[in-house]
């Protein structure tokens, strides 16, 4: 028995052993912790963060007694307490409010450039409400030129009749 | 002595089955607060599954509307009823979200253990344990080192670092809970620095569920089954 409880000591002793010569081995290769790095953990103002929400405790308040409510809901019987709140969702983590591409608004993409513009968000994002923005934008664009247009044709057509009346 | 043997043999066995005890899946609701860039506010509301065999995370959301989100490998899938609207790439896989490090009871290193980030340094400040997390030393990698810190094998914090060295995020994980055994962190609050200016996040767990029996169709939810 004796003999027996010897190996399992002598055997665990080797381990251990081999266990600390590879952590030596490993701690040589350690990078140092800065005193900014510290502090960047350590001194975390919450504060800063619940002040950021306090405008959006009211709507807290309400949604936690009628969790069935929508934003449209909300909108129709009390609509301060969406002041300033968009009625788009968002997930866990995502740091982006609408999805844009090359950073550029839907609708913009859609307004300058037209059809193309049309086609490039309808590419890049595969976004049917990103794809509508951008038709709205294109919808908006064509009305401006087809405005633009009118007026300039209107503006030459009454030069000529002015210019041939001083003829 | 068999008496010693056999309280040795009953105290191996009790590890073996404590530490055999698997966590599979979560149901939560959640509630999720973002403070954008421009000042406006986003408030997302709803129930969140996820089941780690199925590697797939189901948003049931209902504020601020009756929306559906699936994220599956690299793609987030959004429906309204029972109509897919949009399919959105997305950066994490549902295997690196919060959800799956719970359940692996890999929160308190932010599942940082099983990525290629290396841990190069540890330091004690009070009853602080902060570790240091080097990045691969890669220029095509995006991300910078970690610095994680941890009280009582709990994560408090994590900031996150830019390839110069610039602050992206810091989170803070709070308000811990037991369910069933399993450890989790019901707050997380999250500044985040984009160009010089800040935008805010808090997220709050609520109702946590842990294994739920049955139910399997809503947590492996087919993304396919929708498609128009």
């Amino acid at each position: 028995m004796k003999k027996t409880i010897f190996k399992s000591i002598s055997v665990f002793l080797a381990v251990l052993m081999f266990s600390l010569q590879t952590f030596a081995y490993s701690s040589k290769t350690s990078v140092p912790i800065t005193q900014d790095e510290i502090q960047s953990v350590t001194n975390f103002d919450e504060s800063e963060i619940y002040t950021a929400f306090a405008e959006v405790s009211d709507l807290d308040q309400y949604l936690a007694t009628n969790d069935s409510k929508t934003y449209s809901d909300v909108n129709l019987e009390n609509s301060k307490l969406l002041n300033g709140i968009s009625a788009s969702t968002t997930l866990p983590f995502s740091q982006s409010k609408d999805e844009k591409a090359l950073g550029i608004p839907s609708f913009l993409w859609g307004c300058v450039l037209g059809w193309v513009g049309l086609l490039i968000v309808y590419l890049m994002l595969e976004n049917k409400e990103e794809t509508k923005k951008a038709l709205w934008g294109c919808v908006a664009g064509t009305a401006v030129w087809v405005v633009v247009y009118v007026i300039l044709i209107a503006a030459s057509a009454s030069t000529t009749t002015s210019s041939g009346y001083y003829y | 002595m068999t008496k010693i043997y056999f309280i040795i043999c009953v105290f191996c066995v009790s590890c073996f089955v404590a530490s055999g005890q698997s966590f599979y899946r979560m149901k939560v609701d959640i509630t999720i607060k973002v403070k954008n860039l421009d000042s406006t506010f986003q408030y997302t509301k709803g129930i969140v599954r996820y089941d780690k065999n199925f590697k797939k995370i189901v948003y049931d959301i209902t504020f601020p509307q009756k929306e559906f989100y699936l994220s599956q490998d690299t793609l987030i899938y959004k429906y309204q009823g029972e109509k897919l609207i949009s399919t959105i790439g997305s950066p994490f896989k549902p295997e690196f979200s919060i959800f799956h490090f719970i359940l692996n009871n890999d929160i308190s290193d932010f599942g940082l253990k099983n990525s290629s980030f290396k841990a190069t340094n540890v330091d004690k400040v009070n009853d602080l344990i902060i570790t240091k997390w080097t990045a691969p030393n890669s220029p095509k990698f995006p991300l910078g080192n970690i610095i994680v810190s941890s009280r009582n094998k709990r994560l408090q914090s994590v900031v996150l670092y830019g390839k110069k060295g610039e602050i992206l995020s810091r989170q803070i994980f709070k308000k811990y809970t037991f369910v069933s055994g399993l450890e989790v962190p019901t707050e997380i609050l999250a500044i985040n620095y984009i160009n010089g200016s800040k935008t805010y996040q808090i997220i709050q767990f609520d109702k946590v569920q842990v294994n739920e029996p049955g139910h399997d169709a809503e947590y492996d939810f087919q993304a396919e089954k929708y498609n128009p």
